[in-house]
């Protein structure tokens, strides 16, 4: 049985959620960083994606939930996978790609000067950490769903990624001590810890000027 | 056998879905349908998803549209038999009802007109000259995404672009993809998805 292979930019971006499953679940794969063709290789037309037994899927959420499912990430059983599946939805989806979708035309556009890009920044980023502060009252346990790590804590942990430099001057001040304490033990997990000291690609690629 | 409960608006929207799915499970359900008002408004703000649908089973409430029909297709033996088969599906899943409906999402929420315009004309370009052709090449079977047979992949590219991307853009996204046209009318055409949708609430999306 061949590795997988992962596909995408030599940044965090969104693969980093993949890496982080990838990485907890201690699961060997390869990674191929020259994807400059990767319109018309990749299933939708869109980074990441993934080389499994001979297929390629995209879809970075459906990727780290399959990775998820082998590093024992998705709970006991169907309502368990149910509930961290909808949690993981909501962090990824609700919080990181809504404000991404809204933060990314700015970021990339040079005519945005400093200061009007700091000021829309923080609108979007209070939304976010708005969001993210509902999830407080969800924690059940150790991690946010009980005292097993899951994909929801993993995803939890990947938006931090994404917070620390988007809004780097008090993103974690934002957020209760519960979560943040639920993210701190995400990054001690010991092979993600090991992943995380290894790495050197930044979350982005930096402001065009 | 589980008591399930769906909660949802009137309309068809992010819960016809898994109503879908437990058409063609012949699944019993209780298919709550809130207009707008207190009751409404106070299960949104009590869900921590701040969203509908809301899925209770047994007394225990889910939310997620995406994450319920996953559940509602494994009970009724939608979701694919192998890892990959399953991990297929939720791509194109997830690129249908995050990717694409994200976008139409926003269209529809613009406020200015001319942006609005704008944003349509954007939407429909990415739609027939890049999400139908990479969808296309997802069929691997019979009119059916998986090479195995029928899953929730392809109830939930029919339930999209037939009831919320035409009635939305008032234009068939199909019209240049007999492939895309061919799958939409199997799907339609599964008996118990064809009573389906000849019995249900009729609402404009």
């Amino acid at each position: 049985m061949c590795e997988p292979v992962l596909y995408y930019f030599p940044f965090q971006g969104r693969g980093e959620i993949i890496r982080y499953v990838l990485a907890a679940g201690n699961i060997s794969y390869k990674e191929v960083n020259d994807v400059s063709n990767y319109k018309e290789d990749s299933p939708f037309g869109q980074l990441p994606y993934v080389e499994i037994e001979g297929k390629r899927i995209g879809q970075s959420n459906a990727i780290a939930k399959y990775f998820a499912k082998k590093a024992g990430l998705l709970g006991k059983n169907d309502l368990e996978e149910l509930e961290i599946t909808s949690y993981a939805d909501f962090i990824v989806y609700d919080c990181i790609e809504d404000s991404l979708t809204k933060f990314a035309p700015i970021y990339y556009d040079k005519n945005v000067t400093e200061e009007q890009f700091n000021d829309i920044k923080n609108v979007i980023l209070e939304n976010y950490a708005t969001k993210m502060e509902t999830l407080d009252k969800v924690v059940k346990g150790d991690f946010l769903l009980g005292d097993q790590m899951s994909l929801a804590d993993i995803a939890l942990a990947y938006c931090y990624s994404w917070g620390e430099v988007l809004l780097p001057d008090g993103f974690k001040a934002k957020l209760s001590s519960r979560i943040n304490s639920i993210a701190e033990k995400v990054f001690e997990q010991k092979y993600l810890k090991e992943y995380i000291s290894k790495r050197v690609i930044p979350v982005i690629p930096p402001r065009p000027t | 056998m589980p008591e399930y409960k769906l909660y949802y608006g009137k309309g068809k929207g992010y819960g016809e879905l898994s109503r879908m799915l437990f058409a063609l499970g012949e699944l019993e359900f209780t298919d709550v349908r809130m207009e707008d008002g207190d009751e409404k408004t106070k299960l949104i703000n009590n869900s921590p998803y701040g969203a509908n649908p809301n899925f209770e089973i047994d007394g225990v409430m889910y939310g997620k549209n995406v994450a319920i029909a996953r559940y509602v297709a494994k009970k009724v033996d939608l979701y694919g038999k192998t890892d990959i088969d399953q991990l297929k599906t939720d791509a194109i899943v997830d690129y249908v009802y995050q990717d694409i409906a994200g976008k139409l999402l926003s269209i529809y929420f613009e406020k200015d007109e001319e942006k609005k315009a704008k944003l349509i004309e954007e939407g429909k370009d990415f739609v027939k000259n890049t999400a139908v052709g990479k969808l296309e090449k997802q069929i691997e079977g019979e009119n059916t995404f998986l090479a195995s047979g029928l899953s929730w992949a392809d109830v939930a590219v029919f339930n999209f672009f037939h009831d919320l991307y035409t009635p939305f853009f008032k234009e068939d996204a199909f019209e240049g993809s007999p492939i895309l046209k061919k799958h939409s009318e199997h799907v339609a055409s599964l008996p118990l998805l064809k009573k389906h949708l000849e019995t249900r609430a009729v609402t404009e999306f």
